[in-house]
């Protein structure tokens, strides 16, 4: 299994213990808490899942297999999500410090509120001149 | 460079060479440091574009960063524009495809009426055409040539927002968060206080040399049922022959003048909910709901750009506090509430 990597659509800004992430295609967002967020890191970092589980191992404690089906399941999502790809080829992988203590199960929070704005195709009707004829997007 | 034949470079200009010049009449505005001229062909599209942008008038001198030249075919009697693509090439938000480069902007923004809008960066000109400004729809006027200014302004390094701003000269609050989080209503109710005001809804930033706010519309919109909070604005409602389903328009620069501020710094973010009941309150909330707030409905009207915004805007809520904003029964609090809150964050740490 190869590294991951954040899909070229998605932007990602860390807060505190909170990762928030937006797929600009989907136009769905989430929040990232527990060790979501050093999952999420490590994997934007350009790490793969047995990687991923060793750097969690290592830096939480906790029972290490159920870091692993945790870590595992919680990639699964990601890449389900759209948030997460694999990439076609090794990459240099960035640092991540991850701060440690006890394992907390990752969380992720999904946001659909802004999904039909930024899919919302502008083209419902087109009138005889060529011009789009859509109900507005209002501010 | 664009090939002066390519598609996009020969509508732009034939475009222009329709521009009906024979009553047309130049203003100039001032947006965040940048001069913005537009020229209206008549009275008419005057009358329905520049009252959102009253505020932001100077007289007229120096050389305009961008001029627009805005027209209708109906009051102007001339040949509505042909669109030169087809319905295959509408992109995200109204963008055209085939017609954007690196030189041109070309965008069909969502409106009832055949609308149409171009930039030549590099000549700095555009254009922004509509079938009939007796037929703008509402949110044109309140919000006048906003896909134009909104590339613009990216283009010049400021962040185009989704989000209302009040405040003092020496320091206001961004008001963010989705449609009916309650920023209009907030934003509005200051107008009663001594809070000044800059925005109900979109307005503009720059970060350099610090966190500013600029207002690029002295606009405010309100549902019909909310009016009864706001006994101020309405002698000053500019729709009254509205639609049912369509909110009040008014335009804030002639009756509250003294209120509108230009620009100001930044001090927080303050995130509205509309509550209902109960007492208004201010209380710290954290950065990443922030984020969601502020970045998530910007983008959501941003055609381009929009992993760039979101990058700023990060910076953004990291540096100043923020704050989650309840309004209660008690609305007519929510101005004491920004006010104190902006005092006590002069005080220094």
């Amino acid at each position: 299994m190869g590294p991951f990597q954040p899909k070229p659509s998605v932007v990602h800004e860390k807060f505190d213990d909170e990762t928030v992430t937006v797929n600009l295609d989907t136009g769905c967002y989430f929040s990232l808490r527990g060790s979501a967020d050093a999952i999420w890191a490590l994997a934007a970092a350009g790490l793969s899942q047995p990687e991923i589980v060793a750097r969690l191992r290592e830096a939480y404690e906790g029972d290490a297999a159920e870091i692993e089906a945790a870590a595992t399941a919680f990639l699964d999502r990601l890449v389900e999500e759209s948030l997460l790809e694999r990439a076609h080829r090794e990459a240099s992988k960035a640092t991540v410090a991850l701060e440690g203590g006890p394992f907390v199960p990752p969380s992720l929070q999904k946001y659909t509120d802004m999904e039909e704005l930024l899919q919302l195709d502008p083209v419902h009707e087109v009138d005889n001149m060529g011009w789009p004829n859509a109900k507005p997007r209002e501010l | 460079m664009t090939d002066a034949h390519a598609p996009n470079a020969r509508f732009f200009r034939d475009a222009m060479g329709s521009f009906p010049t024979l009553r047309s009449h130049a203003r100039d505005f001032a947006i965040a440091g940048l001069r913005l001229r537009v020229e209206f062909a008549t009275d008419d599209v005057e009358n329905a574009f520049a009252p959102g942008i009253a505020h932001i008038e100077v007289p007229q001198g120096g050389e305009p960063d961008l001029t627009i030249a805005v027209w209708d075919s109906d009051s102007t009697n001339t040949e509505p524009l042909r669109a030169a693509w087809t319905i295959d090439d509408y992109g995200q938000s109204g963008l055209i495809n085939g017609f954007n480069d690196a030189r041109y902007y070309a965008v069909a923004p969502y409106s009832p009426i055949p609308a149409f809008g171009m930039l030549d960066r590099e000549a700095r000109r555009g254009f922004y055409w509509v079938r009939s400004v007796a037929q703008l729809p509402y949110w044109e006027r309140g919000a006048p040539l906003r896909p134009l200014l909104h590339e613009w302004l990216t283009g010049s390094g400021h962040i185009p927002v989704h989000g209302a701003a009040v405040g003092y000269a020496d320091g206001g609050v961004l008001l963010a968060g989705a449609g009916g989080s309650g920023k209009s209503n907030a934003a509005l109710t200051c107008l009663n206080s001594d809070l000044l005001y800059a925005s109900d809804d979109f307005c503009v930033l720059s970060d350099k040399p610090e966190w500013q706010v600029h207002s690029l519309y002295c606009s405010g919109k309100m549902l019909p049922p909310d009016i009864r909070r706001h006994p101020h604005l309405e002698p000053h409602v500019s729709n009254h022959d509205r639609p049912d389903d369509e909110k009040f328009l008014f335009f804030l620069h002639e009756p509250f003048h003294e209120r509108l501020i230009r620009s100001m710094p930044l001090k927080a973010v303050v995130m509205p909910r509309v509550a209902g009941r109960g007492a208004s309150a201010l209380t710290p909330d954290n950065k990443a709901a922030a984020q969601r707030a502020v970045a998530m409905s910007t983008i959501a009207l941003s055609p381009a750009g929009r992993g760039a915004a979101f990058a700023r805007l990060a910076n953004l809520v990291r540096l100043l506090p923020c704050y989650a904003l309840t309004i209660g029964e008690d609305f007519q609090n929510v101005p004491h509430l920004i006010a104190d809150l902006l005092r006590n964050l002069r005080q220094p740490l």
